[in-house]
């Protein structure tokens, strides 16, 4: 694959350095503005920085709200409703239901050919 | 990902077992299993001393956690907190290797305080530390006392009076509330040290393109054209965790992935990719090794933390939403890619990025149709983790908020990070059901994962060339990266379980804490890093704005999305409220 460069080196420059201009200006004004005026978000930023939440975060493994969750709730499932606990037949069922409507999908799903 | 040079699906199903170690697919599950098989090698062996501490612990509080099923004692709650501190990656072994892999450090005006924090810097941030800390201790002393005498009430009237137990209830509620705030003071004192990034960031990069190079050897690709462009790719790597690490866009959930992108597309469309930095642009190698490591995270056990009611709020509802949003691609709108197609729904039904990931590498879209589906979803998860709480709050009566609202934000907003913020802004328990439904929602990204590929290769490229496939035919196309990723699901999954059936439960100390913190995480998020700022490096504005034609996508997302938010908030009323209130009572 080839570089494609095609704008002038000084025109490629300005554009950088207006790019970073304008993030600073949002990291340091824009941004914080919006934190502290919209109210559920300056909420939102508190929790964030109080509970020490990844809000990046894309899979439940950075988050250590996923482990505790699932430690607690497996805990009281365990405690609380042990019958109605682990691979029971209506909790298969639920997992058949889905196994059924992708099997259903991949016959049935739409072959358009919307190419252009 | 579908190759630059070969957008069209060649007929020649031919297998080699030279492929195996010719084929990007194979090296990046060689690689990826390669990284899985150290963590095994390095925590496994700590079983016997691990399950012994267990052991302690339940036998030190499970007598005064049975002691009533009418409330969660504040022995239950000591117990899983002592259960939770036990953490294979606890080892010397593994708090080294977190050290020698950790990204660039949280910043909030100075870029400087993500490589260094100095002696003095770091104490004044411990003394501040600890003065919360000890302030959140006084508290929670207190309230466990109000607690322990509340329960003891409770007991003396062998819990069978209602007003009491309620009374306890309440109690250890507050209690619970105030150790929160201790636990997350305490670990900010953990974290108030001095430390030094250059070193192990530069050590970092060399392991990782010595790591990617023997593979690129193997492929018949120049090993030191490789290590001189992978150079400047790490460094364009780093800096896009600089920025997703300065505080306000942590706050406004900007990530790395959007930052490795546009500082990719910045170079690439201004001063332009260096030709030398090329062979080190390698989105599918490093993407499909990333996501083996991702494999190992899926770990079917996790879906019945919740029981029924998260299985079909997470594992019914996305599948319908994915394909009735599919056809409404195809059909009414008429999406022309169904590649950019099926990588919307993903990331806008499933999980986000980390299903877009997944899908766009199973049904080999272009990188751009993979930038453009992220992209959506990143924009519409700033939004949807500030409105939905504040929606919720306004609208759900009071006593629906925390299981229904949680669940709602669990299976709607896409980042699980977004979900987390959104969850722990209403309360611990909307936290807890957001994260678990998200997390059983990230489990179905190898059942989406294996769809979209078995879907693609025998339907969608069949009908692409004029006739159908052999199995043959069918294995040759098929994206064996994917093989590695359910692989990698599998053998944790029967890991997890052998460790929580036959070591006491700890599978969570194990793999959780273990292989997968401890290894796999260390490495994954820097290798989809890679990926997306090699996608950037190599896309031009032009092609994207192609794939963006008629806003189609934007309308699918948008559509998508709706149809997403409003089955979700039925099903899952209709599971806690209706059909399993008692799984609701339960939580």
């Amino acid at each position: 694959m080839e570089s494609n460069k095609k704008i002038p080196l000084k025109k490629s420059l300005k554009i950088i350095i207006s790019t970073f201009f304008l993030l600073w200006i949002f990291a340091f004004i824009v941004g914080p503005f919006g934190e502290k005026h919209i109210p559920v978000f300056k909420n939102i930023t508190k929790v964030i920085e109080e509970n020490n939440i990844d809000s990046t975060a894309y899979m439940y493994t950075e988050i250590e709200g996923s482990y505790s969750g699932q430690k607690h709730l497996l805990a009281a499932m365990e405690h609380e409703l042990p019958e109605e606990f682990g691979f029971t037949p209506v909790f298969i069922s639920g997992i058949i239901c889905c196994f059924s409507i992708l099997a259903l999908a991949f016959k049935y799903l739409p072959m358009n050919d919307n190419e252009e | 990902m579908a190759d630059n040079a070969s957008d069209i699906v060649q007929d020649v199903g031919k297998w080699e077992w030279s492929e195996m170690w010719k084929k990007e697919d194979w090296w990046a599950i060689w690689l990826g299993f390669i990284i899985l098989i150290a963590g095994a090698v390095i925590y496994f062996p700590q079983t016997g001393e691990l399950k012994q501490k267990l052991s302690q612990i339940e036998a030190k509080f499970k007598p005064d956690v049975e002691k009533t099923k009418e409330f969660k004692t504040i022995a239950w709650y000591q117990l899983n907190e002592e259960k939770a501190k036990i953490k294979a990656k606890d080892s010397s072994i593994g708090k080294w290797l977190s050290k020698v892999t950790s990204y660039p450090k949280g910043w909030v005006a100075n870029p400087l305080d993500t490589f260094f924090m100095s002696k003095e810097k770091a104490e004044k941030k411990y003394n501040k530390a600890m003065a919360k800390y000890d302030e959140t201790k006084v508290n929670t002393k207190t309230a466990l006392e109000k607690a322990k005498a509340a329960e003891l009430k409770a007991q003396e009237a062998s819990f069978k009076n209602k007003t009491l137990n309620e009374e306890a209830k309440l109690a250890i509620m507050n209690w619970r509330n105030v150790q929160l705030k201790e636990i997350s003071a305490k670990k900010k004192v953990s974290a108030a040290k001095s430390y030094n990034q250059i070193i192990p960031l530069l050590g970092l990069g060399v392991f990782m393109a010595i790591f990617f190079g023997i593979g690129m050897k193997f492929m018949g690709k120049s090993f030191k054209e490789f290590l001189t462009g992978f150079s400047f790719v790490y460094l364009i790597t780093v800096l896009s965790w600089i920025a997703s690490n300065q505080a306000t866009m942590k706050h406004y959930g900007i990530g790395y992935a959007a930052w490795a992108i546009f500082f990719g597309m910045l170079i690439s469309n201004t001063i332009g990719t260096p030709k030398w930095a090329m062979p080190a642009v390698q989105t599918e190698y490093y993407i499909k090794t990333g996501l083996v490591l991702l494999g190992a995270t899926i770990l079917f056990e996790k879906i019945i933390t919740i029981g029924t009611a998260g299985i079909f709020v997470a594992w019914v509802v996305t599948p319908v939403v994915w394909i009735v949003t599919y056809w409404f691609g195809q059909k009414i709108i008429k999406i022309p890619s169904k590649r950019l197609n099926a990588t919307i729904c993903s990331d806008m039904s499933v999980c986000g990025v980390s299903a877009a990931i997944a899908t766009a590498a199973a049904c080999k879209a272009k990188k751009e149709e993979l930038t453009l589906a992220v992209g959506l979803s990143l924009v519409f998860t700033s939004v949807m983790m500030i409105v939905m709480p504040a929606v919720i709050h306004a609208f759900f009566p009071e006593d629906k908020q925390l299981v229904l609202g949680g669940a709602w934000m669990g299976g709607t907003i896409d980042a699980t990070g977004a979900v987390a913020a959104a969850g722990a802004f209403l309360g611990e328990k909307a936290l807890y059901v957001a994260a678990t439904i998200k997390m059983i929602q990230n489990v179905m990204i190898g059942v989406m994962a294996f769809f979209v590929a078995i879907y693609f290769t025998t339907k969608v490229e069949a009908a692409e060339t004029g006739h159908k496939v052999g199995l043959m035919e069918i294995w040759y196309r098929f994206p064996k990266f994917v093989l590695g990723f359910i692989g990698a699901s599998i053998i944790f999954s029967l890991f997890y379980s052998s460790f929580q059936a036959a070591q006491n439960g700890l599978g969570p100390a194990m793999i959780d804490q273990g292989v997968i913190k401890g290894m796999s995480d260390l490495f994954r998020s820097w290798f989809f890093t890679l990926s997306f700022v090699s996608i950037g490096l190599a896309t031009n504005f032009r092609e994207l704005k192609h794939h963006f034609k008629g806003g189609k996508p934007l309308i699918l997302y948008v559509f998508g999305q709706s149809f997403n938010l409003a089955l979700t908030l039925l099903a899952a009323y209709v599971v806690f409220y209706l059909i399993f209130p008692e799984i609701t009572a339960a939580i």
